[in-house]
């Protein structure tokens, strides 16, 4: 088995000088460039500030483009990705497995503000698929201003991809929640199209006040425009 | 007391369960006699049989053993009246494609009020004519017969004028002279089966013969229900058909000459359904909440397609893209022939549709109608109970706090209804465990003390935070197994990293407290909710 893949691997970097000329290649390559740019500079849109001082100094325009999709990792990403759609202004939407065991809990959400258990919606999708499709349907469509996926299996490249231009198309802001393990620094990543990559680690809450401070750890590991980062930031209680 | 002048086309199916046998084992030769039995005790009777059966000299009613006496190939199944009841259904919900208005009677009698149709068709007579030869190239041996009283329509037919068209009352007792008196039966179900024997008796043998008796000699001798049976007949006394389901209003139908099959030509089709369905809505200022479209195949199998709107919607592309995605659940099979849109759920369309709701509580600049269309498409696909809002519920009880709700908020007069607010409590997990999870204790705290540490898959918590106990207790006077344990002391914990759990210790009062004293030793530990 080990030889089989030792040979594999010779042919591969054989073949790389001939790829590296090939027309297709380089096709692949402009394209890459142009949806990088329609991301960054020509989507000029004001980027989200999260509200957490010491992150939104480091990111003057808005450290979130408000159009497209962010991938959030880490035991506290659900909490992040409710903070965010509680700070969008309009409708929102969360996709979830149906088979989960956990359901989004309304007085908890009620506290997070901005009226974010009367304007969310929460979808409940049987597959893989039936979630990637109302995600995309609800970013594209224009009526929402956020919404987060809880995917059922992994996203490879082409259907974040599809998310990523989805919510360009409709203006929305797409979060894409992969699991306590998924997107951790250093690991082997899937490669994905998202605008950002985040993790999000609960941390010791501050009790040095008087009142005890809930708080994450947010770090920002990737962001289309550059930037990155490690803040601990103040949780929502 | 006259009845306004109407019409019906009845369709007799004589053999209905052996022609459904016929349909489900193509491998019987069609020369071969087929009975259905019925076994009464030990003895097994023939119920009834097909054409080849009853030539060879069987009818209903001898026994299995003499019918195999009389034609020794017989073919015998046990009678299935529920699947021969089911396969009646379906024929009626085939004959919508005549009228919106059909019911069945007796078990092998499709009635079907005619008023205002038959010109849909080029005539009663081709009307009739299509729906005979319709049901006889699907392989059911099929009479049928047009008259202005469904039970005069379906005596003609089933008593020999198989194809009669008779349009005007008046010429009703003359079309009917000859029918026997069992006739009556078909216009009274309730008419005692003595009667006719009873008429025949006393010589009075064709419907003909009591046309000269006077009516009061008639109720006396036979009962009231045999005269008013003939009034019926002869349609005398208006006597309404009861449809297998109630009539959408709001119906538009396209027929094709020859079959359609290919999905370009149902889309152009269900494009002109839509139009004129949305101009009629227009019209009369109204929008849909439910549509169904209904494809007739030519081969006897009718399909329908629903979908249900949040809000009364009359827009052309909208609908269309609604339906779109239903269109590949019809089968085409051997080509369409008609097709049927109805809205059986129309309401009046508001022009200020664009506020109320959950558009009106945070719209944000987004428009609402693609909200609406939005939840809309997301629930036909996904099923309406899978697209839901969160309210709050009236329940103390924290997983019967929240309940669904739908997207867009009710109206009433126009209005978005106030959702009430959700109530102020401490502090609440956003996600919950709709199964609390038992957690298992590393220490044995006393009642009202929390825990310094617990496992929970595998991993060890250690307790750096915690808040509490916020007791809560169940309604004694409801029985609900979930809190069969009596009350909960609910803490908010945070174990060393800062994850914060939202954990209970069950059985901390009630009878079963009670009974443990105090539930001291007792360590039933459960996660329910996370805050982050």
């Amino acid at each position: 088995m080990s030889e089989y893949r030792a040979s594999l691997f010779r042919n591969g970097t054989s073949e790389d000088a001939s790829l590296a000329a090939s027309p297709s290649l380089e096709r692949l390559r402009v394209e890459i460039a142009r949806i990088e740019r329609a991301g960054a500079a020509a989507g000029a849109p004001a980027g989200l500030p999260l509200g957490w001082e010491t992150v939104d100094d480091a990111f003057p325009d808005g450290v979130l483009a408000a159009t497209g999709v962010h991938e959030a990792a880490g035991p506290a990403a659900h909490g992040f990705a409710l903070r965010i759609l509680a700070r969008c202004k309009g409708p929102v939407m969360w996709v979830h497995p149906a088979r989960s065991r956990w359901a989004l809990y309304g007085p908890g959400l009620a506290r997070l503000g901005g009226a974010l258990a009367g304007r969310l919606v929460v979808v409940r999708a049987r597959s893989r698929d039936e979630g990637l499709w109302a995600a995309e349907e609800g970013l594209r469509s224009g009526a929402l201003d956020g919404l987060a996926l809880e995917p059922d299996g992994p996203i490879d490249l082409t259907a974040s991809r599809r998310l990523q231009l989805a919510a360009e198309a409709g203006g929305a802001l797409g979060l894409l929640l992969t699991g306590a393990q998924g997107g951790a620094a250093g690991a082997a990543v899937a490669p994905s199209a998202v605008a950002s990559r985040w993790r999000i680690e609960p941390a010791p809450a501050d009790i040095s006040g008087p009142a005890t401070t809930p708080r994450w750890r947010a770090t920002l590991i990737r962001r289309r425009g550059g930037g990155s980062g490690e803040w601990l930031v103040e949780a929502p209680g | 007391m006259s009845a306004a002048e109407k019409s019906f086309l009845a369709l007799w199916l004589p053999r209905l369960s052996t022609d459904r046998l016929r349909r489900t084992r193509t491998d019987l030769p069609p020369a071969r006699p087929v009975a259905m039995t019925r076994t009464v005790g030990t003895g097994v009777f023939v119920a009834a049989c097909d054409q080849a059966a009853t030539d060879a000299g069987v009818a209903p009613g001898v026994t299995l053993a003499s019918a195999r006496a009389l034609a020794p190939t017989v073919t015998a199944t046990e009678m299935d009246e529920t699947a021969d009841a089911a396969l009646l259904q379906r024929l009626a919900g085939w004959c919508d494609r005549y009228s919106p208005l059909v019911g069945t009677a007796g078990g092998d009698r499709i009635l079907i009020e005619a008023t205002g149709a038959a010109h849909l068709f080029g005539g009663a007579q081709a009307m009739l004519d299509d729906a005979r030869a319709r049901l006889r190239a699907a392989g059911f041996c099929a009479a049928g017969a047009y008259a202005p009283s469904p039970s005069a329509a379906a005596a003609l037919a089933r008593f020999g004028a198989d194809g009669r068209v008779v349009e005007r009352r008046v010429d009703l007792p003359e079309a009917l002279k000859e029918a026997p008196v069992a006739a009556l039966a078909l216009a009274e179900p309730a008419l005692d089966p003595e009667t006719s024997v009873g008429l025949q008796r006393v010589g009075l043998r064709r419907l003909g013969d009591l046309y000269g008796l006077p009516r009061a000699a008639l109720s006396a001798r036979f009962g009231a229900a045999a005269a008013s049976a003939l009034d019926r007949l002869l349609a005398r006394t208006a006597q309404p058909i009861t449809p297998r389901r109630p009539v959408a209003p709001w119906r538009v139908r396209l027929s094709f000459p020859d079959p359609i099959g290919l999905r370009g030509d149902i889309d152009a089709a269900v494009e002109r359904l839509v139009d004129r369905l949305c101009q009629r809505l227009s019209a009369e200022n109204l929008g849909c909440r439910r549509l169904e479209l209904t494809a007739f195949r030519a081969d006897g199998a009718a399909q329908t397609v629903t979908l249900g709107t949040g809000r009364p919607v009359r827009e052309r592309a909208r609908l269309l893209r609604l339906l779109a995605e239903k269109l590949d659940a019809i089968e085409p099979g051997f080509g369409i022939d008609c097709l049927i849109l109805a809205a059986p759920r129309v309401e009046p369309f508001e022009s200020d549709q664009l506020s109320g709701g959950l558009d009106a509580g945070g719209a944000g600049g987004r428009d609402p109608d693609l909200f609406a269309a939005l939840v809309d498409r997301l629930a036909n696909r996904l099923g309406g109970e899978n697209v839901f809002r969160l309210a709050p519920a009236d329940s103390r009880l924290p997983d019967a706090a929240q309940a669904k709700a739908p997207c867009v908020a009710p109206r009433r007069r126009g209005r978005a209804l106030q959702e009430p607010p959700w109530p102020e409590t401490p502090s609440r997990p956003v996600r919950l465990l709709a199964q609390p999870q038992t957690l298992q204790p590393l220490s044995a705290p006393k009642a009202g003390e929390p825990l310094s540490a617990f496992r929970l898959d595998g991993r060890r918590c250690a307790v750096r935070i915690a808040v509490g106990p916020e007791r809560i207790a169940p309604d004694w006077w409801r029985e609900d197994a979930a809190w069969a344990a009596g009350a909960r002391d609910y803490w908010r914990v945070e174990d060393e990293t800062g994850r914060r759990y939202w954990i209970y210790r069950d059985g901390v009062a009630g009878p079963l407290a009670d009974a443990l004293g105090d539930g001291a030793g007792r360590q039933h530990w459960y996660l329910h909710g996370l805050f982050d």
